[in-house]
């Protein structure tokens, strides 16, 4: 275990190094980022600032949830982003090869061998409205509640990097799966809001099958007023680790399973 | 003992059968029609620690397809890679600690940043120690000519500079075994040069096991002992590098531009054995075995003048021509 700790510090020191040695191309990734994210929270604002609330939430509410959701597809964004590249090209053209010669897990070395630092522009912006949002409500801010947060957090971001891996890893049969991925971006997308505007269906959907409302928005809406579920709160976090661990070693699995079927390329 | 034993290894790609143009390839999203391609047809064989065994065949015979089942990048459809007694199908990550891999196509080496920081996390990955690396890296450097660029970014290196910084990067936790598709891809002949010697020295000096695949005759004449020959799939041949050259090696083309009085009457005298054909350029093919080419030589030049003329030695490729024709003769 300490033995992959230090690697990953190892890999992940050659990737800024990477990174680094293309120096304006990665502060206009971290900018371009940066302003995405900026525009789509103006849009966002100004179409919350003509409704009074949406289903209880006002403007600052949502953008609270919008800012926490953001930070946890950034983290997972900064971590995973070589899946996107797995998904879209390396199995097709070959270059996965190489990480096979390795004594080495294919999966570890995908996901070590790329520090994203365009993923900062979408956690510098989430960051900051999560703090403008909050200094503008007032929350109910004790230990627990701030833990289940945290926690909220992190799992979510494991959740996405599990569906990214699960996905990534067809493409080891299928050869490109890049625009399924584009899906789970999208199921991600709909965690910004507030689960209880969405049809019954999608509440489910999003509290069992992808669980990352689970995640955010019950931690979210519990800073506002106490969670009506009928459970304790730290079951509530036992639940949602246990959860995330469970889909994530699954991924694993799958991936093992569909890296059998990698084919390479011709030559 | 064998250190690596190859058993009934097969390996066939499904491709779905598709017809030209946009519209059969629509068409081709809704059939379930297959067609099995057989890359590797039951190959066998065991190779022992110390040797050099040359993989050759012309190109889509199967022969990187074996070598990357031999390093367990694919799995095999059918049979399986034995090394050091272990499977490679379910030991990948301790028989990778044992192998080093060379594609002169691809390479491996971290393409962004200084090549010495390769070097340096190849250590970790392998968890080579502190002394050993010390001694095999400096022994590399020096036998490889690293030295002058283990600074500079990998993008900026040239090929030649690349292919030995692969090379190296290859044997830095010491591999017993080395596969090498292709190394001298591409190279010019000083650095091809180079490379062969730094084969040929290093399975003296740590007994490296070196399988080989190449379409350079050079390259196999220098260095194999043993060679194996395989097209569409199959094994046409394994054995001894002297057998073969016996057989086939040893024929020799001269050609030279097409003269209005060529009278061949006069080659004929000289030696039977020796085949014309004449289109463009005058061919003459023959075996050193039957026709002395000094003699031959100087007839040319004496009774015929010819001042402009190109020897070549039989490929790889006829060879492997005429032994899957004589394959099939004996069917």
């Amino acid at each position: 275990m300490m033995r992959y700790i230090k690697l990953y510090f190892k890999y992940a020191k050659l990737s800024i190094m990477s990174k680094l040695s293309y120096k304006s191309n990665t502060i206009i990734g971290i900018l371009a980022f940066l302003f995405t994210e900026i525009t789509s929270i103006l849009t966002l604002f100004v179409i919350v600032s003509q409704v009074p609330s949406l289903e209880g939430w006002n403007m600052y509410q949502i953008g609270l949830l919008y800012g926490i959701t953001n930070l946890a597809i950034g983290i997972d964004h900064f971590f995973t982003d070589k899946l996107w590249n797995v998904a879209y090209f390396e199995v097709r053209s070959g270059a996965m090869d190489s990480l096979f010669l390795r004594p080495l897990p294919v999966l570890f070395q995908t996901i070590a061998c790329e520090i994203q630092l365009e993923a900062l522009g979408e956690i510098l912006t989430a960051i900051f409205l999560i703090v403008f949002c909050a200094s503008n409500l007032t929350l109910m801010v004790n230990f627990a509640n701030v833990l289940l947060l945290l926690i909220g957090i992190i799992c979510a971001s494991l959740l996405i990097s599990s569906f990214k891996i699960i996905i990534a890893s067809m493409a080891f049969a299928f050869k490109r799966t890049g625009p399924f991925l584009q899906i789970i971006y999208n199921f991600a997308n709909y965690s910004k809001y507030p689960l209880t505007i969405f049809p019954k269906i999608i509440r489910f959907a999003f509290t069992f099958l992808i669980p990352l409302g689970l995640c955010i928005f019950y931690p979210v809406s519990n800073l506002f007023e106490p969670l009506n579920l009928g459970i304790n709160i730290y079951l509530l976090m036992v639940i949602i680790i246990l959860l995330s661990i469970i889909v994530f070693i699954l991924s694993i699995f799958i991936w093992a399973h569909f890296a059998k079927k990698y084919e390479s390329t011709g030559s | 003992m064998a250190l690596i034993e190859v058993k009934n290894l097969s390996k066939t790609f499904k491709k779905p059968i598709r017809g030209n143009g946009v519209l059969s390839m629509i068409k081709t999203l809704f059939s379930r029609k297959y067609e099995s391609i057989e890359a590797v047809k039951d190959v066998s064989f065991s190779i022992k620690q110390g040797e050099i065994v040359g993989y050759i065949g012309a190109n889509g015979a199967g022969k990187s397809t074996t070598i990357k089942m031999m390093c367990g990048i694919l799995f095999p459809t059918n049979g399986e890679v034995i090394i050091d007694q272990k499977s490679v199908l379910k030991y990948r990550k301790e028989i990778n600690q044992e192998i080093g891999v060379v594609f002169g196509q691809k390479t491996q080496l971290w393409w962004d940043i200084p090549l010495i920081e390769t070097f340096k996390i190849l250590k970790a990955i392998y968890s080579v120690s502190d002394e050993d690396y010390e001694e095999r890296f400096n022994y590399l450097c020096d036998l490889l000519d690293l030295r002058s660029f283990l600074n500079q970014n990998v993008r900026s290196l040239s090929l030649g500079q690349r292919m030995r910084a692969d090379f190296a990067a290859s044997l830095i936790h010491n591999p017993k075994i080395l596969y090498l598709d292709e190394p001298t891809i591409g190279l010019d002949v000083l650095v091809k040069d180079k490379i062969r010697k730094a084969i040929k020295e290093l399975n003296h000096h740590y007994n490296t096991t070196v399988i080989l695949t190449t379409h350079d005759m050079k390259d196999i004449e220098e260095l194999c002992d043993r060679i194996i020959i395989i097209d569409k799939g199959s094994i046409l041949y394994d054995g001894n590098l002297e057998d073969i050259k016996f057989k086939f090696g040893n024929i020799k083309n001269i050609v030279f531009p097409r003269f209005e009085d060529f009278d061949e009457n006069k080659i004929k005298e000289f030696n039977k054995a020796i085949n014309i054909e004449i289109d463009d350029n005058i061919r003459l093919s023959f075996s050193l075995n039957e026709v002395d080419l000094d003699a031959l030589l100087l007839l040319l030049i004496s009774e015929y003048k010819i001042s402009d003329f190109k020897i070549f030695d039989i490929g790889i490729e006829d060879i492997t021509k005429e032994l899957y024709a004589k394959n099939e003769e004996e069917k």
